[in-house]
């Protein structure tokens, strides 16, 4: 059956306000990091955010993981762990007490000409100040190969302040791709 | 200023047999696609994408499971990609990452499982293309769908 559907995407709309982009960086060059700040302000009344990427560091490998920071914490408050195919074998981790948490594998310098990684990363009342923050995080790069299923948490109950996302022994490429997104609890 | 987003494109159901569903002529508003996959088959079926209707080997993939016998992982390619084998009880949700991009290779995250089969799978997948998907043929082999079978396809702005 063949649908064509530039008609209903030009009449329809979104459903207002549940589900709404509230930043985009594209890098155009590369840089050592992407950093959404002033989440107080720019993400004021929404109970969760939602983080989609696409993304390919700079460093002389085939992939690189990508790792996540909040509030300019780099102390030993985060705790990650994942679960992860290579194409050969699964194999799951657990790491208490880092200075980051682990988002997954993406494609570098020395894979396929255009391939990048991707990742959509869920970040769990982030403004809650009884709770601690939570993420759960499905990357993964067939150029690597790599698929991975992780989880973090940042062990402080302070809101959300700002994240930086980066690749801490390269920069991320241009043509990377960075979206934030909230999501609304019900009224 | 936030924007609204997470519109929903088009949902298909059919209303008899298929083997395959063609979403067309997709607007480059968005920047990722989701396609939500609830279909009705009769035995096993395996379940095919392939986008702008290229059929040359341009996909490959990698995917992690679990069923009832294990876990495991797989990299592999072909003239397709694997979307994964469909029995009664399958639902997929695949997220079709920048894919109007016209400067990178497109990537398709995918979460899928079947309590029938009795397993669950996630995936990355690759399209070896820069061109912007335009179309996405989603069909399987060994079967067909059913009447009811539904898709939806989903667009999110960045």
């Amino acid at each position: 059956m063949l649908i064509p559907i530039g008609f209903f995407a030009a009449s329809g709309g979104a459903a207002a306000g549940s589900y709404d982009l509230l930043a985009t960086e594209i890098l155009t060059s590369s840089q050592a990091s992407v950093t959404f700040s002033s989440l107080d302000t720019l993400a004021a009344g929404y109970q969760h955010l939602q983080i989609r990427m696409v993304a390919r560091a700079t460093f002389s490998n085939v992939e690189r993981t990508f790792i996540c920071r909040v509030n300019s914490d780099s102390g030993n408050n985060y705790d990650h762990h994942g679960l992860f195919g290579t194409g050969s074998s699964v194999a799951s981790y657990a790491s208490t007490s880092q200075a980051k948490i682990d988002l997954g594998s993406f494609a570098a310098n020395n894979a396929a000409l255009g391939a990048f990684g991707a990742g959509v990363m869920d970040i769990l009342d982030p403004f809650e100040t009884s709770k601690y923050t939570t993420f759960r995080t499905l990357s993964g790069a067939q150029t690597t190969p790599h698929i991975t299923l992780r989880s973090g948490l940042w062990m402080n109950t302070a809101a959300l302040t700002s994240i930086e996302i980066s690749e801490p022994t390269s920069n991320i490429a241009a043509g990377s791709r960075f979206s934030l997104y909230g999501l609304k609890a019900s009224a | 200023m936030p924007t609204p987003t997470y519109t929903a494109i088009a949902t298909i159901t059919l209303a008899s047999t298929d083997s395959e569903i063609v979403f067309s002529s997709i607007p480059a508003t968005y920047r990722d696609l989701v396609l939500v996959v609830k279909p009705i088959v009769s035995t096993t079926a395996f379940g095919q994408i392939r986008f702008n209707g290229v059929s040359t080997s341009s996909y490959s993939w990698v995917y992690a499971y679990g069923d009832s016998g294990g876990a495991g992982s797989v990299a592999s390619s072909n003239t397709f990609i694997d979307a994964n084998a469909m029995n009664t009880n399958f639902q997929g949700i695949y997220q079709i990452m920048d894919y109007s991009a016209t400067d990178k290779h497109k990537t398709v995250l995918h979460r899928t499982g079947d309590l029938t089969a009795n397993y669950v799978v996630m995936q990355a997948s690759r399209f070896a293309s820069t061109a912007a998907i335009t179309s996405i043929n989603f069909f399987v082999t060994s079967n067909t769908f059913n009447a009811r079978t539904t898709l939806s396809l989903y667009g999110i702005e960045a």
